[in-house]
This record gives structure tokens, C-alpha cells and sequence, in this order.
């Protein structure tokens, strides 16, 4: 049994059998059941119980969302508003009414966010190359953290900079982001000449905004983003190349670099070619997709992370064949209760839904979210305050300013 | 499953004859006498496997003063289910499926034991599984429970589970604002 803590009441049931129903709920049902009365919020308020909840793997193995977004900008107004919506086209929420969550930023925003990605319920909306804001569209808690400084001390001809992989800490909650940046140095003709690759880390915590950190790692330059999975202390990502036989992970206690092996493939080896592998969550668990040549997409999942024990679902995707790494890390699961129902990738801009019966949609600004308690920063009161870390308005460089009210 | 009272037997005899037996016999608060299967009440409450394994069973009935006869023939019933549907556990454990989680989705058989249970009947369950460290039972009657509660709205929550609304106007107008989302069905 998990731990659960706090007292709630109701129906003459013992207190601990009614906080081990309501842990049980997803996050969406624990939330709303916060207007139930007092003892039911002050036990859904519980930093204790929602680490819990969202390494329940119970609840992390509902349905992932898709959530769209756009930003706007209201005449004469001195912010602007990052609006959320939850995109019935592709999911399983058909014939919802069209709900809107209004998340104000703290600036005025001019540009159009670059990366959207969420992870551990947290959605992460990029304004590259400075800026990251995090919001749970289920509470509506955001805050907004500035990417790492730059390091100036040799002139660089090609710098990307982006969020590899953010989740709620396994012991702590607290919510950590794993910023990865990639450089070319000038003077350099050769196209080919070594990319130097940098991750730092970042604590996301109300109370001190605390700076990156780096995180050793000697890893090929191409590292994709991250997935992270519940219930377990790590990251991982896709290793080098679609060859790769290595699964890069990061260990979030430790806070290290590793790799685990890939599953064989299913199909003996030799004349299958591999187009594209990614990683995603199903139910909770770390999942495989590797889209062969031939146009079908073998489905694997993590069973045990310790012995790094792969099972072929039995689930293998007739797929039209994916262009591969703009979408690598960015892929969600429809999963029924024994098959995968739809198979989504997005990029931030653009979406592709894959069914069983090969029809595909697309759509723009969406990001596949499955919704958590968590909580940015991890004391922090959700929706109440707005922002913390550094002040959008105080970035010179940043698109977004602050300008005074017209008259 | 209501069973005569043993009466009139000498305690030496009682004693022989308890340890040969293969079932054991509990009594509800209101004195009536279910009989189960030991080995099934050992495997799936541990509250009854401390008592088997201390030597604490009556012969005449273990009284279970916190369990009403409802609950308690629900309770014997789902042991005594649960006995007959050991292969079907075990083959279920070694096939693969998507929502595989700490807590093992409930077999059918279970899904239908639960869902013919009354509102109350199910209540009492939960207590009695929770009172008798049956985990497997706490697990599918809260699963159950859960399932009823998903779709519902706070005020209907309050309804059921006969709670009081303890905010005031003002703080219930706030939280739900903080809610956003959260009333979309699921």
C-alpha cells in the first residue's frame, strides 16, 4: 500500500480506506474533489501525498491529453496570456465542450513560443533561446525560469539550447528541468567538426531560485530529449544514431548519466532496416517505438527497469514511414486495454495521428500532456502566485517587454 | 453458509478436532456462523492468519464483533471465490497487458462479485477487508469505489459520502476557480 496521509471524512469509512480511494483517482477527479470540503483539500494539498499520487502508476496510466495553445494579446494590455486548450481532435474526449484555461504571462510576448513539451504533468513552453515557462494546465500553477547564461569564453558559430528532459523529483516532488546545449565552434570549415554537448540541471523550487548546474556526461551531440517515466529514478532518451543500441537514462537521485540496452529486434536482423527509434510512456512504463523500413512500428515496454527487461507487446503498428528526428521524443500513445488505439507524434507545431486505420490529421501548437497534481515549484501555492525566477521584463534579450500602459 | 453451533463437546476433544479441520468458523457481530476454507482465510487476511497461526480460532464461531452477517458472508464468499480462480490468477500474471501497475486491475470474476453489491453492502465491504488486512479485497472493493466516483461533482460526492460543506460561499467561489479543468468528465 502507499503511504497516504491526512485525515479526510466522510461516509463512516475508516479515514485510511477513504485516502486510499481517493489516491487511486486521476488527477484530474482528485482535484476537482478539492471542493468537496476541507479535510479532502488539505489532504489533496499534501506535498506527501501528491508525490505519491504521481508515481502511482495506477494513476499515471490514464490516457494522455492533447493540449493546443496560442498566445494573445489583448489591446493595450502589458501582458500577455498563453491560452490553453485541450484538443478533442485526437483524443479519446469527444464532444467536450471547448474549455479554455487563460494562463497570464508575466510579459508582453511578441513571439510565438518556439518548443512546447510536457513531462510528469508539467507543460514546458519555450521562448528560445531564454526563457521556459511551466505550467500545470490542470491547477493553472506556472512560473517561468530563464534558460542557462551562455558561456562566452570562445565565439561559437552554431549554439541550440532546449529542455532535454524536467521531472517532479521521486523523493522530494520538486519539479527539476535538464537543460541540454549544443555548440559548434567558429572558425571551424569542416562542417563535421566536434559539437561539444553541455547538460545542466535546475531545481525548480519557489524558495531559492537556484542556479544550473552541470551535469558531467560525454555523449554524442544529437542526444534527443528525454522521457521521463513514473514510478522510476530516471530519464531516458533515445541514444546515438537510429542504429543505437544503448538507451541513454539519467538517474534523478543520483543525478548521473547511464545507458541500459536496447531490446533486440523483433524481426531477425539483417535485411530490416530501423527509420526511427523513440521512447515514450505507456501505463506508467518506459515504451520503445522503432519504426522499421518496411512501414511498421514495433511497440516495447520496459517491464523491469533493473534487470532492463524489455517485453514485445505483440503490438506491431502498420505506420506510413515518419520523417525521423523532428519528431524523436515527442510521440504519445492512445492505449486501449490491450492494444496501442492511435500512435500521436508532434513537434511543437505540427501533429500526426496514427490509427489503425492509417488516417492521419494534423494541427499546430499541440502538445500531448498527461495530467498530474504535481506541483512548480514544489511549496509553492498553485494559481496564486504568478511567477518566480527571473522577471521576464528584466531579460534585455528576451522578445517578450514589458512596456508601460498607452494612454 | 450459516452453520449449526458445535455444542457439548468436551475442550480436549475441541482442540483435536480443530487442528484436523480444514475450515474455520466466524461469527458476525450479530451471532450468525459463516464457515471458510483455513487455508484460503490464512492466504488472504492476514488479521486471520495471526489468529490461525496463535491458536486464537474458536471452534464455536471467532467472534468478529466489528463485522456485521452482511459483510462477513461477502467477505466468506470472496474467499471462498477466490480459491477456485488460482490458475486463472496465475496464467493472468504472465501475460502481457498494457495496464499492468503495482495494483492488478480486478479479474472479472471480481469486477462482477463487487458490482452486484448494494451502495451500503459495498461500504461495509471495504471496512471489513480493511479490518481483516485482506488486501487483495481492500484493493478491488477501492477500485471499485473509485470507478463510482469518477464522474461524479463535488456536490454529488458530498451526497454520498454524507459529508457536510464545510467552506464558506467565498472560498468555494474561489476554489472553484482554481479548478479550471477539473470538471470535464473523464
Amino acid at each position: 500500500m502507499e503511504p497516504v496521509v491526512g485525515i479526510p471524512s466522510g461516509g463512516g469509512l475508516p479515514h485510511d480506506v477513504l485516502g486510499q480511494i481517493i489516491f487511486r483517482l486521476p488527477a484530474r477527479v482528485v482535484w476537482r474533489f478539492r471542493a468537496v470540503c476541507r479535510s479532502w483539500r488539505d489532504l489533496t494539498s499534501d506535498p506527501d501525498f501528491i508525490r505519491a499520487h504521481a508515481h502511482n502508476a495506477t494513476a499515471a496510466a490514464s490516457s494522455p491529453v492533447f493540449l493546443s495553445w496560442t498566445i494573445a494579446n489583448a489591446k493595450r494590455a502589458t501582458t500577455s496570456d498563453l491560452l490553453l486548450t485541450i484538443d478533442n481532435a485526437a483524443s479519446s474526449h469527444v464532444g467536450q465542450s471547448h474549455k479554455v484555461l487563460r494562463v497570464a504571462l508575466p510579459g508582453l510576448c511578441r513571439a510565438a513560443p518556439e518548443t512546447t513539451r510536457s513531462w510528469d504533468g508539467i507543460l514546458c513552453v519555450g521562448f528560445v533561446p531564454f526563457l521556459y515557462a511551466l505550467v500545470n494546465p490542470l491547477t493553472g500553477a506556472r512560473t517561468v525560469v530563464s534558460a542557462p547564461a551562455q558561456r562566452d569564453d570562445e565565439r561559437r558559430r552554431y549554439t541550440r539550447g532546449y529542455i532535454a528532459g524536467a521531472y517532479s523529483h521521486p523523493a522530494t516532488g520538486i519539479f527539476h528541468l535538464l537543460h541540454c546545449t549544443s555548440q559548434q565552434a567558429i572558425g571551424d570549415d569542416d562542417d563535421d567538426a566536434p559539437v561539444t554537448t553541455c547538460f545542466r540541471l535546475m531545481r525548480v523550487d519557489g524558495a531559492s531560485a537556484s542556479d544550473w548546474r552541470d551535469i558531467p556526461m560525454s555523449a554524442d551531440a544529437d542526444t534527443a530529449t528525454l522521457q521521463t517515466m513514473a514510478g522510476y529514478n530516471l530519464c531516458a532518451s533515445s541514444a546515438t544514431g537510429y542504429t543505437g543500441e544503448e538507451l541513454l537514462v539519467f538517474d534523478t537521485v543520483k543525478e548521473e548519466f547511464g545507458s541500459m540496452p536496447l531490446p533486440q529486434q523483433m524481426i531477425a536482423a539483417g535485411d530490416v532496416v530501423i527509420v526511427q527509434q523513440t521512447i515514450t510512456t505507456l501505463s506508467g512504463k518506459l515504451c520503445l517505438l522503432r519504426g522499421l523500413a518496411e512501414g511498421t512500428v514495433e511497440v516495447w515496454v520496459l517491464e523491469d527497469y533493473r534487470a532492463g527487461e524489455w517485453l514485445d507487446t505483440g503490438c506491431t503498428t502498420p505506420l506510413h514511414v515518419v520523417k525521423p528526428s523532428s519528431y524523436l521524443g515527442n510521440v504519445g500513445l492512445v492505449a486501449a486495454e490491450d492494444r496501442v488505439d492511435k500512435i500521436v507524434f508532434c513537434d511543437g507545431r505540427r501533429k500526426q495521428v496514427y490509427d489503425s486505420t492509417r488516417k492521419f490529421r494534423k494541427g499546430r501548437g499541440v502538445a500531448i500532456h498527461t495530467e498530474s497534481i504535481v506541483i512548480v515549484p514544489h511549496d509553492m501555492a498553485f494559481g496564486a502566485a504568478p511567477t518566480q525566477g527571473v522577471a521576464v521584463s528584466t531579460h534585455p534579450e528576451f522578445p517578450i517587454q514589458t512596456s508601460s500602459p498607452e494612454k | 453458509m450459516e452453520v449449526d453451533k458445535g455444542k457439548g463437546e468436551a475442550e480436549e476433544t475441541r482442540k483435536v478436532a480443530e487442528a484436523d479441520r480444514d475450515t474455520v468458523t466466524l461469527k458476525s457481530s450479530d451471532g450468525k456462523l459463516f464457515e471458510v476454507s483455513k487455508e484460503a482465510a490464512a492466504r488472504l487476511s492476514t488479521v486471520l492468519a495471526g489468529m490461525i497461526a496463535g491458536g486464537s480460532i474458536d471452534d464455536n464461531g471467532t467472534d468478529l464483533k466489528q463485522i456485521g452477517s452482511e459483510a462477513l458472508e461477502n467477505v466468506v464468499d470472496y474467499c471462498n471465490k477466490h480459491a477456485n480462480s488460482i490458475p486463472s490468477a496465475a496464467l493472468i500474471s504472465s501475460s502481457i497487458s498494457f495496464n499492468t501497475a503495482p495494483f492488478k486491475e480486478p479479474e472479472e470474476w471480481e469486477r462482477k462479485f463487487v458490482d452486484r453489491l448494494s451502495h451500503d453492502a459495498l461500504f461495509d465491504l471495504v471496512e471489513a477487508a480493511n479490518f481483516l488486512g485482506m488486501e487483495r479485497l481492500l484493493d478491488v472493493t477501492c477500485h471499485k469505489i473509485s470507478e463510482m466516483m469518477k464522474g461524479k461533482s463535488p456536490d454529488q460526492i458530498r451526497e454520498v459520502f454524507n459529508i457536510k460543506n464545510d467552506y464558506t460561499k467565498e472560498e468555494l467561489e474561489e476554489i472553484r476557480q482554481e479548478l479550471a479543468w477539473a470538471f470535464y468528465d473523464d
